[in-house]
C-alpha cells in the first residue's frame, strides 16, 4: 500500500506538469500561459511533498514551503509585467513580443 | 704517438673549416689577404696528411679513434668512432695528399678572387667530410660524411653563384645525389633491421639471407652510382664543371666521386654474397664507361672531356668491383687519383692562361707553357695506359680481372672485357686528340697566355711524378709482386677468389693493353697531331647526326627532363592548383559556409514566438531525461 | 487503501481542474478553473498528511494568487474574444503527444526506474505516525536549519512587492 501512495502521487504530478507543458504550447496569450506554469510548479511541488512523506523528512515540506512564497513572488511580478505589456500593446498575444529577436 | 696525433689529423680540416669561414665572415677585412686564407688552408690540409702518412709508416695494425657517443637510444648504442684500417688509412692518404696539392695549387688559383675565405673553408669542409666518410667505422656515420660531401659540392659547384648556370648546376648535383642518398639510408636502416648494428666490423660477420643481400647491395650500389656518377645518376657530373677548376680536380680525384667504389668496397662481403648485384655493378660500369667514352670524343670544351672522362673511369672502376676485384677498383682510384688530377689542374692552368674553355681556341701551348704542357702529356700517357705509367696497371689490372671471371665460363664478363678494351681505346683517342688540339700545332686563340706561377706548376710536377710512378705499387704478377694488394689492402679487404690466369694469357692481355692504348694515341695523332682542328672538323661531318647526337652528350639530360622532370612538373601544378582552389581557397570558404549555414539554421530557430522556444524546452529536456534514464 | 481512493478522486478532480484551465477559452473560466485544481492539491497534501502545507496551499494559491490573476484579468478587461482559439491540426496534436511522452516519460519511467521498498521497512513505523508536515517539525526546521534561506525568503518578498508597484506605475520613466 504505502509505496503505492508515493508512485500514484508521483503519477498525479506527471500528470499535471504535462498538463501545464501542453498549456504552454497551445495558448497564445501570456496570461494563460502564466496560468500553465503555475500549473507546473505545482506538480513540482507535489513531487516534493511525496518524497518528504516517504521518508519522513519536513525538508521537502519546508522546500514546498519556500516554493509556494517564490510562487507568489512570482505571480506578482509576473503579472505586473502582464499589465505593463498590456498597456504598451493594448494586446496580450505573443506577436507583439518579439523584441528579443535579433 | 702517432695514435694520439690521429684526432687531430679528423680535426684539423673541421677547425679549418670554422676559422677560415667564421674569420672571413667575422672580419671583413681580413678578406683581401688572399693568400692568408690559402696557406693556412694548405697547411691544415698538409698537416693532416702529415699525420696520416706518419700512422701509415708505423702501421702494424687497425687503430680505433673513439670521440663520444652520438646517439643512444638503448639498445641502440652509436659512437662517433673512427676506424683505421688499410683501406680506410689508404683513402685518408688520397684524400689529404692529392687535397693538399689542389689546396696549393688553388692559392695561385683563387688569386685573382675576393671571396677566396670562403673557398677555401669549403674547401677545408669538403676534405673532413670526406675524412669522416672514409674513416667511420658504422653506417651512419658513413653516411654524414656522405651528407657533408654531398654539400661541400653544392656550395663549391655553386661558388659563382650569381650566374644562374652555375647555381643550377649545383642544385642538380645535390638533388642527383638526393636520389642516391636515398639507397644508401634506405639499405642501412634495412641492414639496423636484418642485423640491429650499425657497425660495419660487426655487419661482416653476419651471414645474410641471399634475397635480403641482393636488396641492400642494390640499395647501396644506388647510392654509389649517385655519387659516383654511373648510369643513370651521372648526368650532374659534367654539369659540375661549373666550380672553379681545382674543385673539379677535388671531386673527381681525391674525393667525392670515389665515395662510391669506397662504399662497395668496404661492404664487400656483402656484394660478395650476392652475385647477381655484382654482375650488375658490373654491367652498370661497363656501360657508363662505354657512354661517357663516347661522349667524350666529341665535345669541345676541355673541362667535359675530362668529366666524361672520369666518369669513364669511374665505370672501369665500377666493372672492377662487380668482378669481385675490390682491391684492383682501389688501386685504379689511387692511380686515377694522380693524373686525374693532374690533368684537372693542367687544364685549370691553361683556362687560367687563355682565359677559355674551348680547345678550338687552343692550340699550341706546350710552347708557352712548357710545365703545363709537359705534365699534361704525362696525365694523357697514364690515363691512356701507356706503359710503365701508374694508369697502365691498374686499367690491366681490371681488364685482367674481368678477363679471368670471363674465361671461368661467365660469358657476361668477357663481354664487358671487350667492351672495356674498346673504351681504353677511346680513352687513348680522345685524350690524345685533346693534348693534341690544346697543346700542339699552331696557337688559335686571343691573347697572349703565360705559364702559371710556381704555387701553381708546383704541384703539377709533384703529380706528374706521382703518375709515372704510383703504378709500380701495384705491379702484374707477371713482373713482380703487386705490393699495395697483397701486403697493403689484402689486410681488409675479402675478394672472392678469381679464377688464376696463367703466365701466358697475362702476357696476351698485356700486350693486347698496350696495343689497344698505342693504336687509341696512334689514331689521335694520325687525325689531330697531323692535321690538328682541320681533322676534327672532317671528323664531325663525316660523323654527321651522330656527331650532333654525341655532342649534344646524347641528350640525356633532354630524355631525364621528359621522363622525370616533365611529369614532376604536372604533378607539382595539380598540387599547386590543388592547394590553392581546394585547400588553400576551397578549404576556408567551404568552414565559412559551414558556419554561415549553420548561422542561417540557427537563425531561423530564434522566432521570437514563445510557444517555440518552449517546444525546443520540452523536447531537450525529454531527450535529456530519456538519456539519463536509459542510456 | 482509504488514502489511495481519496488521492484518486481528488487527484482526478485537480486533473480536470488542469485540463479545463489549458482548454477553456474564457480566462475567467480558466483561472477558476485552476482554483479547482488548488483545493484539489490542497485536499491531496492532506492525504498525503501535510496538513499545515495544504492549509497554505489553499490560503496562498486559492485565495492570494489565483485571485490576483483574475484581477489582473478583469483590470485588462479581457474578454474571450480577445483570447485566440486553439491550434488545429499539427499544432494541436504535436503538443499533446509531447505533453503525453512527459507523462509517460514522468510517471512510468520513474516509477520503474527507483523501485522503492515500502516506507514502513525503511523507518520501522506505521506512516499513521508520519508527523513530517505538521506545524512542530517544519517551525522547527524552519528557525533552525532553515533560518537563513528563510530570511532570504523575506528579502525577496519585499524586492519582488517594490519591483511590482515600480512596474504597475502609469508613469514610464523606467
Amino acid at each position: 500500500m504505502k509505496v503505492e501512495l508515493l508512485y500514484a502521487t508521483l503519477t498525479l504530478a506527471a500528470g499535471l506538469f504535462s498538463l501545464g507543458l501542453l498549456g504552454l504550447l497551445l495558448r497564445r496569450n501570456i496570461l494563460l500561459a502564466f496560468l500553465s506554469i503555475e500549473l507546473m510548479l505545482n506538480a513540482a511541488n507535489l513531487n516534493f511533498l511525496a518524497f518528504s512523506r516517504y521518508h519522513n523528512e519536513p525538508t521537502g515540506a519546508i522546500f514546498v514551503l519556500f516554493g509556494i512564497c517564490l510562487a507568489a513572488v512570482e505571480a506578482v511580478i509576473g503579472l505586473g509585467l502582464v499589465v505593463r505589456v498590456f498597456r504598451m500593446h493594448q494586446d496580450l498575444g505573443y506577436t507583439n513580443l518579439s523584441a528579443l529577436r535579433w | 704517438m702517432v695514435a694520439q696525433l690521429l684526432p687531430l689529423a679528423i680535426g684539423l680540416p673541421l677547425l679549418g673549416a670554422g676559422v677560415l669561414g667564421l674569420g672571413g665572415l667575422w672580419f671583413p677585412g681580413l678578406r683581401s689577404q688572399r693568400n692568408l686564407f690559402g696557406t693556412v688552408a694548405t697547411g691544415i690540409v698538409l698537416a693532416s696528411f702529415a699525420i696520416f702518412l706518419l700512422t701509415f709508416l708505423n702501421y702494424t695494425a687497425p687503430l680505433q679513434v673513439q670521440a663520444w657517443d652520438w646517439i643512444v637510444i638503448e639498445p641502440m648504442r652509436l659512437s662517433l668512432r673512427f676506424e683505421i684500417d688499410t683501406l680506410s688509412l689508404w683513402m685518408a692518404l688520397v684524400v689529404t695528399g692529392i687535397g693538399a696539392l689542389i689546396h696549393l695549387y688553388s692559392i695561385g688559383y683563387m688569386a685573382e678572387e675576393a671571396g677566396s675565405w670562403r673557398y677555401f673553408a669549403f674547401l677545408n669542409l669538403f676534405i673532413f667530410s670526406m675524412l669522416v666518410l672514409v674513416l667511420a667505422d658504422s653506417l651512419p656515420l658513413l653516411f654524414l660524411g656522405w651528407e657533408g660531401v654531398g654539400a661541400c659540392s653544392y656550395f663549391l659547384i655553386g661558388y659563382w653563384f650569381s650566374e644562374e648556370a652555375n647555381a643550377r648546376a649545383a642544385q642538380k648535383a645535390f638533388i642527383m645525389n638526393r636520389i642516391g642518398d636515398l639507397g644508401l639510408l634506405m639499405g642501412m636502416i634495412w641492414l639496423y633491421a636484418e642485423t640491429g648494428t650499425f657497425d660495419i666490423a660487426l655487419l661482416k660477420g653476419y651471414i645474410f639471407p641471399a634475397d635480403t643481400a641482393t636488396g641492400i647491395a642494390l640499395l647501396l650500389f644506388l647510392a654509389a652510382t649517385g655519387k659516383s656518377a654511373q648510369i643513370p645518376l651521372y648526368t650532374w657530373l659534367p654539369d659540375a664543371m661549373a666550380g672553379p677548376t681545382p674543385v673539379s680536380a677535388l671531386i673527381h680525384a681525391a674525393t667525392m666521386v670515389t665515395a662510391g667504389v669506397y662504399l662497395v668496397a668496404r661492404m664487400d662481403f656483402l656484394f660478395t654474397s650476392t652475385p647477381e648485384t655484382l654482375l650488375l655493378v658490373s654491367g652498370i660500369g661497363t656501360a657508363t664507361a662505354l657512354l661517357a667514352g663516347l661522349i667524350a670524343t666529341r665535345q669541345y670544351d676541355i673541362k667535359k672531356i675530362l668529366a666524361y672522362s672520369t666518369v669513364s673511369q669511374l665505370g672501369f672502376m665500377f666493372a672492377a668491383a662487380g668482378a669481385g676485384a675490390y682491391m684492383t677498383a682501389i688501386f685504379h682510384v689511387f692511380t686515377h687519383a694522380f693524373f686525374k688530377a693532374l690533368l684537372f689542374l693542367g687544364s685549370g692552368s691553361v683556362i687560367h692562361a687563355t682565359g677559355t674553355q674551348d680547345i678550338r681556341e687552343m692550340g699550341g701551348l706546350r710552347r708557352i707553357m712548357p710545365i703545363t704542357g709537359w705534365t699534361f702529356w704525362i696525365g694523357t700517357l697514364a690515363i691512356a695506359g701507356i706503359p710503365p705509367l701508374s694508369g697502365f696497371f691498374s686499367k690491366d689490372e681490371i681488364l685482367a680481372a674481368l678477363y679471368a671471371r670471363g674465361s671461368a665460363g661467365e660469358t657476361l664478363y668477357f663481354i664487358f672485357w671487350a667492351t672495356l678494351l674498346l673504351v681504353a681505346f677511346l680513352t687513348a683517342f680522345y685524350m690524345g686528340r685533346l693534348t693534341w688540339l690544346t697543346f700542339e700545332g699552331e696557337y688559335r686563340g686571343k691573347g697572349t697566355p703565360h705559364e702559371s706561377p710556381t704555387v701553381m706548376t708546383l704541384p703539377l710536377i709533384i703529380l706528374g711524378v706521382g703518375s709515372v710512378l704510383v703504378g709500380l705499387l701495384g705491379l702484374p704478377p707477371l713482373i713482380g709482386t703487386s705490393w699495395l694488394r697483397e701486403h697493403w689492402l689484402i689486410q681488409s679487404i675479402k675478394e672472392p677468389s678469381l679464377p688464376l690466369l696463367s703466365h701466358t694469357s697475362e702476357a696476351v692481355l698485356l700486350i693486347i693493353s698496350v696495343i689497344i692504348a698505342t693504336a687509341g694515341l696512334g689514331a689521335a695523332w694520325l687525325l689531330f697531331g697531323r692535321e690538328s682542328l682541320s681533322a676534327d672538323e672532317r671528323l664531325s661531318n663525316q660523323l654527321g647526326s651522330f656527331h650532333e647526337l654525341l655532342n649534344a652528350q646524347l641528350r640525356i639530360d633532354r630524355l631525364y627532363e621528359k621522363i622525370f622532370l616533365q611529369p614532376y612538373y604536372v604533378i607539382a601544378d595539380f598540387a599547386k592548383d590543388v592547394w590553392t582552389t581546394w585547400i588553400g581557397r576551397g578549404a576556408p570558404q567551404l568552414i565559412a559556409m559551414v558556419f554561415e549555414t549553420a548561422g542561417r539554421l540557427f537563425t531561423r530557430m530564434q522566432v521570437g514566438y514563445l510557444p517555440a522556444y518552449v517546444l525546443y524546452l520540452a523536447v531537450a529536456g525529454l531527450l535529456m531525461i530519456v538519456w539519463v534514464l536509459w542510456l | 487503501m482509504v488514502k489511495l481512493i481519496a488521492l484518486g478522486i481528488f487527484g482526478i478532480a485537480a486533473l480536470v481542474g488542469g485540463a479545463l484551465a489549458v482548454v477553456l477559452r474564457d480566462p475567467i473560466y480558466a483561472v477558476l478553473s485552476l482554483v479547482k485544481t488548488m483545493i484539489g492539491l490542497a485536499a491531496v497534501y492532506f492525504i498525503l498528511g501535510a496538513e499545515y502545507i495544504g492549509a497554505i496551499q489553499v490560503i496562498v494559491y486559492a485565495g492570494a494568487i489565483l485571485v490576483t490573476f483574475l484581477f489582473v484579468v478583469m483590470l485588462v478587461n479581457l474578454s474571450p474574444q480577445d483570447i485566440p482559439p486553439l491550434p488545429r491540426g499539427l499544432n494541436l496534436y504535436g503538443p499533446i503527444a509531447l505533453s503525453v511522452m512527459w507523462m509517460l516519460t514522468l510517471s512510468l519511467a520513474l516509477r520503474s526506474i527507483l523501485d522503492l521498498p515500502n516506507p514502513e521497512e525503511v523507518h520501522h513505523m506505521p506512516t499513521d505516525q508520519y508527523l513530517f508536515g505538521t506545524l512542530p517539525p517544519i517551525g522547527k526546521a524552519l528557525f533552525t536549519a532553515y533560518a537563513f534561506p528563510f530570511e532570504l525568503l523575506s528579502i525577496t518578498l519585499i524586492v519582488g512587492l517594490i519591483g511590482a508597484s515600480l512596474l504597475v506605475q502609469k508613469r514610464t520613466g523606467v
